[in-house]
């Protein structure tokens, strides 16, 4: 079980890539580090928004590049 | 990846004439061509009934007359269709083209890292319940490999992905990579409509493999059950 959205998306990352969570971090990119195309970024995205119920914009996908960024979404969507 | 085009995004003054050319063009060379026979047809309908938003997929140099083939047969029933073009100058044509037919527009890139495209088709068909237009071989190819994102897509948006192709009795095929098929006017035209491929939630790297390789039969023996149609 997720202790926090956060969590959530690492683990979500660590099974759709199969590279463990521990080396997974904010500064882990998507494509260069986790060899995520585009097909398994929609499923991981979709996965994420189910999980976590929320949407993520066009905009904020457009941007998506690593680990970080997606965990900033996710932070804006559960504020502290 | 990509950023969706912004609404501001401006484009050359011949884009504009160029789309109502590309209408006319439509228009005088895929509209004066004659549909013989629907192999499959019944599947339309059932799904029609179904309610069901689902992503329709053919081999990309098949694209013209199969999207003007859905435009008629499923827009043209009062049904929603939709689809997603490049941001470039070709795209902004088709775009409005795409828009004067009636058709959803979401512009942004599917092939070459193109999250963004495929998210955008996957909020049409999962969350807005419209049903889209999506190449299997993708935007680059290789022609007659079914790429994964067109499968991805279905199992996402947990649509049935329906695939369908044609035959053109005389046709001409252009000097691009996929050696598009343009019909010659007034060719009689075969479409073959697939059964509905449903996906499970996961697929493991195999499983998407042999799903791409299944794709990939059944678009060719769609293909080939429109050319015996024909007659050909």
């Amino acid at each position: 079980m997720s202790d926090s959205p956060a969590q959530a998306v690492l683990e979500i990352l660590a099974r759709e890539t199969g590279v463990p969570p521990t080396k997974i971090n904010e500064a882990t990119e998507l494509v260069g580090d986790l060899g995520i195309d585009s097909p398994r970024a929609l499923q991981v995205l979709v996965e994420i928004e189910d999980k976590l119920d929320i949407e993520v914009n066009d905009e904020e996908v457009a941007n998506l590049r690593t680990v970080g960024d997606i965990l900033e979404v996710v932070a804006t969507r559960f504020p502290a | 990846m990509r950023a969706l085009a912004s609404e501001g995004t401006r484009y050359p003054w011949y884009v504009a004439p160029a789309a109502v050319l590309v209408r006319f063009l439509l228009a005088a060379v895929l509209g004066t061509c004659r549909v013989v026979e629907v192999v499959g047809e019944e599947r339309l309908e059932e799904l029609a009934r179904s309610g069901r938003a689902a992503v329709f997929t053919f081999w990309h140099n098949r694209s013209n007359f199969c999207g003007y083939f859905l435009r008629k047969r499923w827009l043209g029933a009062g049904r929603s269709l939709g689809i997603i073009t490049s941001l470039s100058q070709e795209g902004e044509i088709a775009a409005r083209t795409a828009r004067a037919y009636g058709l959803r527009v979401a512009r942004g890139s599917v092939g070459g890292g193109g999250l963004s495209g495929l998210k955008a088709l996957h909020r049409m068909v999962r969350k807005d319940g419209v049903s889209v237009l999506s190449v299997a071989d993708g935007s680059r190819g290789p022609v007659y490999q079914a790429q994964p994102g067109v499968i991805v897509l279905a199992q996402t948006a947990k649509a049935p992905l329906v695939p369908l192709s044609y035959v053109a009795s005389s046709c001409w095929r252009l000097l691009s990579w996929d050696r598009m098929i343009v019909p010659k006017p007034f060719s009689r035209i075969a479409v073959a409509i697939g059964e509905p491929i449903e996906y499970p939630e996961r697929l493991d790297k195999a499983e998407q493999g042999r799903a791409q390789a299944v794709l990939k039969e059944t678009l060719d023996g769609l293909t080939e059950k429109a050319r015996k149609a024909l007659g050909l």
